[in-house]
């Protein structure tokens, strides 16, 4: 074991401490600084996998933007030094068996996956190996590829790359933006949406009855 | 450090992420626990892009890292709307508990 690997396996046990903080964790804003903690071992992650633009969006928009929005939300709405009340046991050990069954099921595919991909990737070797010279399988092993950001930013505005939902992704964002605002702005959707049908029948009414008595009120 | 190290690291988060999602009352507890799948998701596909999958042998980084910042960016919309209705939410009822809002029962 190498010194990236240790690396890896100690950002690892890091990583999965912090998420159960994070869902165990009886002071919501405790919970919140350790989802931060997680996503950022998980931006490590990533720069250790090479994929430094992953890596860089991690940061700018989880810790920079919805962190900053969770920490907003949990001071406006809960206490600092507040405690939640924790689970009761039925509904512990339920969670318990969905995380098992989850862990199970996706533990096995990993291990699955994992092997077909070592299979496919000894398969190439030896393909290449009787194909070619070792410069393209010593290529192959390092991933010809790279995500460097300029061959991204290429990617992302190339027309038979990702052009369509880079712009779709935007017009996405600008949606959730305004329908935002419009949700958080005045006493919720739920409270305009429900009084100002019934002022408007009111008023309605109003009229009516105005009207009535109007008509009422004119022949003598 | 391998494609199934990273698979069942990700795995492991997404089950912690479901516990959290099934266990926790609060509204934004919730959300943060989903947060955690949502990341486990992510750690797959920059895995995946990294080593690549059983077809090619060798994964396609910039597709990976692409589809990454997608995931990131439809994320961001997502919070930015569940959390407007947090706080839309209490601002109308004082709390966040997610059993007592049943407004949506026939």
């Amino acid at each position: 074991m190498n010194v990236r690997d240790a690396f890896f396996y100690a950002l690892c046990a890091l990583l999965l401490g912090l998420a159960v903080l994070t869902v165990a964790a009886g002071n919501l804003f405790r919970a919140a600084l350790a989802l931060l903690g997680v996503l950022l071992c998980t931006a490590v992650l990533f720069l250790l996998l090479q994929a430094e633009m992953a890596a860089l969006a991690q940061v700018m928009v989880y810790i920079g933007g919805i962190m900053i929005f969770v920490l907003y939300a949990v001071l406006l709405t809960s206490e600092l030094g507040g405690r939640m009340p924790a689970p009761s046991p039925v509904k512990m050990l339920l969670g318990v068996a969905v995380a098992a069954v989850a862990l199970g099921f996706l533990a096995g595919l990993a291990q699955k996956t994992g092997a077909g991909a070592a299979a496919a990737r000894a398969r190439m070797h030896a393909e290449s190996a009787t194909k070619e010279s070792a410069a393209s399988s010593a290529d192959a092993e390092a991933g010809v590829n790279i995500a460097s950001l300029k061959t991204l930013g290429q990617k992302l505005l190339d027309p038979k790359g990702f052009l369509i939902p880079f712009e779709l992704i935007s017009v996405l964002l600008l949606a959730a933006m305004v329908g935002a605002i419009a949700v958080a702005r005045q006493g919720g959707a739920g409270v305009r949406g429900g009084s100002e049908p019934g002022a408007a029948a009111i008023s309605v009414k109003d009229q009516g009855g105005a009207g009535a008595a109007e008509s009422r009120g004119a022949p003598p | 450090m391998n494609l199934t190290a990273c698979l069942l690291l990700s795995a492991a988060l997404f089950s912690i992420g479901a516990y959290g999602l099934v266990t926790r009352r609060n509204m934004i507890a919730a959300l943060m626990s989903l947060e955690l799948m949502v990341n486990a998701a992510l750690i797959n596909f920059i895995a995946f892009a990294r080593f690549g999958g059983t077809h090619a042998g060798q994964g396609d980084a910039q597709a990976g890292s692409l589809f990454a910042l997608f995931a990131v960016a439809v994320t961001a919309a997502e919070m930015a709307l569940a959390l407007a209705i947090v706080v839309a939410v209490h601002r109308q009822r004082r709390h966040l508990d997610i059993r007592e809002l049943d407004g949506l029962h026939g």
